[in-house]
């Protein structure tokens, strides 16, 4: 058996990877460029193994099996589940928000919301607005001076339309993947930020806009309605990954926070609509946007 | 008789005239709207939801029987989240 290791470090927090699946290896050190930086020579406080045996793909972390799949496919976002789990964990300098997040003009736009509410579905609306990917999922906020942190994770897109304009795609790239699960084969890709839209890991942004957003499946428009901030707490407490281990502390962080930024709930009917609503609170650019590109976001309705 | 004593570990937040509460017993957060956050503040200084109600009625102009039900239903709604002693 053959094993490759490779050390990486997200958020200056030392991780290691030990497998004997060369393709997940190459491929999953590939789809999280943008996220990790190569470790620099500190002890893992974390260590990841992915070994086959006769049947299953193995996950362990420290040793202590974490789960097992039959098929490659699950082990990429199970993998990456698992390294911003312990960055919850053991991470205290900063608060972990369940959100979007997109810059313009060196300010941020956050998006926080719980699976299913559009986060990663405007995401990626708004990429072909011109805005830049900070992530999808996870808003690193800095506690000492409420600052977001780019955290540029994978975006995973079910299915393999084109999600982003011409302009965009200079600046991602798309890994299409397809992998049979029971009697059916599930196309998918990752869409991954490239060296020109990768920032610094120094980089932060001031918070400017909190928008809530939400599906209205009942409606074809979008609408953007003004939240007061002690709603917008109230929510970003419901939203946070990591809130539980400040406990009162939790809730002084998100009041701080939503007093530097303008906040609204966003009702989304229309996904073309509801960005050029957001365009309407940061700022136009001059970006050409494809409306198959968005059409196709909405169809899939990116959920993870 | 309805308590009107907050209980002394929450943590409560006033933001812009709204209060968020966070409870350190069940971990959860409760929101109150500008209407139930008044009656709140005003458990500092009224000892009967009727003096709630006069106070908010002398200050408002408003139904005196609609602001009694709005208090009372407040007090039960903070007293089923357990946010009173």
């Amino acid at each position: 058996m053959s094993l490759s290791t490779a050390r990486f470090e997200v958020l200056s927090f030392p991780f290691e990877l030990t497998t004997d699946d060369k393709k997940f290896f190459d491929e999953f050190l590939e789809l999280n460029s943008a996220l990790t930086l190569p470790g620099n020579g500190k002890l893992p406080q974390v260590q990841y193994s992915v070994i086959k045996n006769t049947k299953y793909f193995c996950i362990r972390e420290n040793g202590k099996l974490r789960q097992r799949w039959a098929h490659r496919w699950p082990l990429y976002l199970s993998v990456m589940m698992s390294v911003r789990d312990s960055l919850y964990l053991h991470l205290k300098e900063y608060l972990f928000l369940h959100a979007g997040a997109l810059a313009k003009n060196n300010k941020a736009v956050l998006l926080p919301g719980p699976s299913g509410s559009g986060k990663s579905t405007l995401t990626l609306g708004l990429l072909n607005y011109g805005y830049q990917y900070l992530t999808d999922e996870v808003v690193v906020i800095n506690l000492s001076d409420l600052r977001v942190l780019p955290f540029q994770r994978p975006i995973y897109i079910y299915g393999w339309q084109s999600v982003a304009s011409a302009e965009v795609e200079k600046f991602f790239k798309f890994y299409r993947f397809k992998e049979r699960y029971g009697n059916t084969m599930q196309p998918w890709q990752y869409a991954v930020p490239q060296q020109e839209a990768v920032l610094p890991k120094d980089t932060s942004f001031e918070v400017g806009w909190i928008v809530f957003p939400s599906y209205n499946e009942t409606q074809r428009d979008s609408y953007l309605k003004p939240m007061s901030r002690a709603a917008a707490a109230f929510n970003l407490m419901q939203n946070g990954w990591n809130t539980q281990y400040f406990t009162d502390f939790g809730l002084q962080l998100c009041s701080e926070l939503v007093k530097k930024a303008d906040c609204y709930e966003l009702v989304m009917g229309d996904l073309k609509e509801a960005c050029e609503l957001i365009e309407g609170l940061t700022g136009k650019t001059s970006a050409l946007v494809e409306s198959e590109a968005l059409n196709n976001i909405w169809k899939r309705k990116v959920l993870l | 008789m309805q308590s009107l004593k907050k209980r002394s570990d929450l943590l409560v937040e006033e933001i812009e005239e709204e209060i968020v509460i966070y409870d350190p017993r069940t971990h959860r957060v409760h929101h109150l709207n500008p209407m139930a956050s008044i009656i709140w503040e005003l458990f500092e200084v009224c000892s009967s939801p009727k003096e709630i109600a006069k106070e908010i009625v002398d200050v408002l102009q408003t139904d005196p029987l609609k602001v009694e039900k709005d208090v009372l239903d407040t007090l039960n709604l903070l007293q089923k989240k357990r946010l009173l002693e």
